[in-house]
């Protein structure tokens, strides 16, 4: 972690982004309920205000899952990847009204939700009419949506819940990784019950497009990023007899940055500061964020996605913080030989304990 | 470790960019037609059931009411076959159970029902209901009684002038 960065703590950015987050949810809003009742006076306003709290959710969903790809095409958008998360719970907070509606002591807004609205008119309790009200389980275009729905807002649910950097830490990032790519299972539920559920009803040939392109922009865009990683993935070098790596020439890398390679299946950043080379693990501690893609600030390696921070010789995090990550034994070739920029750079393929020691290679 | 994540990343992409659109143009395609016009039969039923949805008419008069602190609008409308309605439009859901409009003869807003009270109709929700005005009762005054008839008391009588209906 970096003593500028505050893991939990409040910032004046964060406040920023999410002011800016919630006054547009909030137009959203109030500009869907005032163009809904200006198509036509006589609909009844809860079922607009269940629409417009669903279709707030789903809109954000396609926000926030435009952010990874798009950060990863390019860094212009990495100040998004700051306030993802608060984005995450919002979207889960929203889609939490539009199912049970909002009615809190104190609070002027109320709305009503798909559960008592569509289910608590009957002599079934609510919740077990959501289940068996619909039993088409085995009908593709009758299939009952509103369950689709439900196990995409469980899987929010799991996510809101663990969200907090506390289970980052206690489960770890890659297993946090791996629940919050549930995300995934989660538009795909949604985007079936839309499909099987507004659209069936809602003719408008606006909708019918909406859906269709958010479908191709999200899915295009996963598609777009991920086959470039694939592509860097397979690139791999092999190491030679003596374990190292031959991973290019000192001049191939600016000051201050990195260069991204992939050995043995694992990526690796290789920085260049001070006439100096270290070779790190290209994986962040925090939230597995490209190391290689950040600069180094202040003397240390500054993870471009949410600014922790590791020294470049022994991958350590400086005090008080405590993150680790592995290193790499570097050494140049050709010293003393030829232009000090044509020096080639090699990097042991075999990574050492997080946070241990190693020379830098001196230019 | 964090390739595998990238690969799991990569094809739950490949999958859903194979499953969605196939959910997505099938969804469409294969939509049932529901039959959702409404019929002259629906319109008749939202009549008998005292909402106004039929002819406007000519307009005689208009008032209005607090009944349980609900603004009211009333108006009188002469229809076309000759018959008088009263035509009630709460300004939102009234806060009384089960309320039905009574016509009571008196000047003065009666405690409790009176035996003579005409029975006009029930009033639920915040849609414009009709109310039809017996020819016996057109062009005199009275009161318009509101009773609960769950809790089996008057919440508010209010005088409705002979004018309305003349
Ligand atoms: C227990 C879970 C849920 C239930 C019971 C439920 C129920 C419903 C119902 C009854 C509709 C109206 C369908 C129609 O107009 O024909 C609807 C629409 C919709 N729901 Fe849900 N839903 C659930 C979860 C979600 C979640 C988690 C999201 C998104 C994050 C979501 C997004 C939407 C959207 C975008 C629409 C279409 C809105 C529109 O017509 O403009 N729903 N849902
Ligand atoms: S700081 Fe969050 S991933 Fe690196």
């Amino acid at each position: 972690m970096s003593v500028g960065y505050k893991s939990i703590q409040w910032n004046r950015q964060k406040l920023i982004y999410d002011l800016i987050l919630w006054a547009s949810v909030a137009a959203y809003i109030a500009i869907f309920m005032a163009v809904t009742k200006g198509i036509d006076s006589n609909l009844d306003i809860r079922g607009v205000q269940i629409r417009a709290y669903g279709s707030a959710a789903f809109l954000l969903l396609h926000v926030i899952l435009s952010i990874g790809p798009l950060s990863r095409l390019s860094p212009k958008f990495h100040p998004l990847l700051f306030n993802r998360r608060h984005m995450g719970v919002t979207m889960f907070f929203l889609a939490l009204i539009h199912v049970v509606g909002l009615n809190l002591p104190g609070l002027p807004l109320k709305t009503t939700g798909a559960l008592t609205w569509y289910h608590d008119f009957g002599n079934l309790d609510p919740l077990v009419s959501l289940f068996v009200g619909n039993s088409h389980y085995g009908d593709f275009i009758q299939f009952p949506f509103e369950i689709l729905g439900v196990g995409a807002l469980a899987i929010f649910f799991v996510m809101a819940a663990t969200s907090h950097d506390f289970w980052l830490v206690n489960l770890t990032a890659p297993i946090w990784k791996a629940l919050h790519m549930g995300v995934y299972v989660a538009y795909g539920l949604l985007v079936g019950h839309v499909v099987l559920g507004a659209l069936q009803s809602n003719r408008h040939p606006a909708m019918t497009v909406a859906v269709g392109v958010g479908l191709v922009w999200i899915v295009g865009l996963h598609l777009l990023a991920g086959s470039r990683e694939i592509k860097q993935d397979k690139a791999t070098l092999s190491p030679s007899d003596d374990g190292f790596v031959d991973v290019g020439t000192v001049a191939e890398i600016p000051d201050n940055r990195a260069k991204v390679v992939t050995i043995s299946g694992e990526r690796v950043a290789v920085f260049k500061y001070d006439g100096k080379i270290s070779a790190v693990s290209n994986v962040c501690q925090h939230q597995n964020g490209p190391l290689g893609e950040g600069k180094v600030i202040d003397g240390c390696i500054t993870c471009p996605w949410h600014g922790y921070q590791y020294l470049p010789d022994c991958g350590a995090s400086p005090p008080p913080f405590t993150e680790r990550i592995p290193t790499f034994d570097v050494r140049l070739a050709g010293d003393g030989q030829g232009p000090v920029e044509d020096q080639r750079i090699f990097v042991r393929a075999i990574p050492n304990a997080p946070g241990t020691h190693v020379d830098p290679a001196v230019i | 470790m964090i390739l595998s994540r990238r690969q799991v990343h990569f094809y739950s992409f490949v999958g859903l960019g194979i499953i969605l659109p196939i959910v997505f143009i099938a969804g469409l395609a294969l939509r049932p037609n529901y039959d959702m016009q409404a019929t002259d039969a629906a319109t008749d039923l939202f009549a008998q059931a005292g909402f106004a949805t039929g002819e406007d008419g000519e307009a005689i008069s208009s008032d209005s009411f607090t009944v349980a602190r609900v603004p009211i609008a009333a108006e009188t409308l002469r229809l076309t076959d000759g018959s008088v309605v009263l035509d009630l439009t709460p300004k939102k859901s009234l806060p009384v159970v089960d309320v039905l409009v009574y016509w009571d003869a008196g000047s003065e807003a009666p405690e409790a029902l009176g035996d003579e009270a005409v029975l006009l109709g029930n009033l639920a929700g915040d849609a414009r209901r009709r109310f039809e005005i017996p020819a016996e009762l057109q062009g005199q005054s009275g009161q318009l009684v509101f009773y609960s008839q769950a809790q089996s008391q008057v919440v508010t009588a209010a005088p409705f002038a002979a004018e309305m209906t003349q």
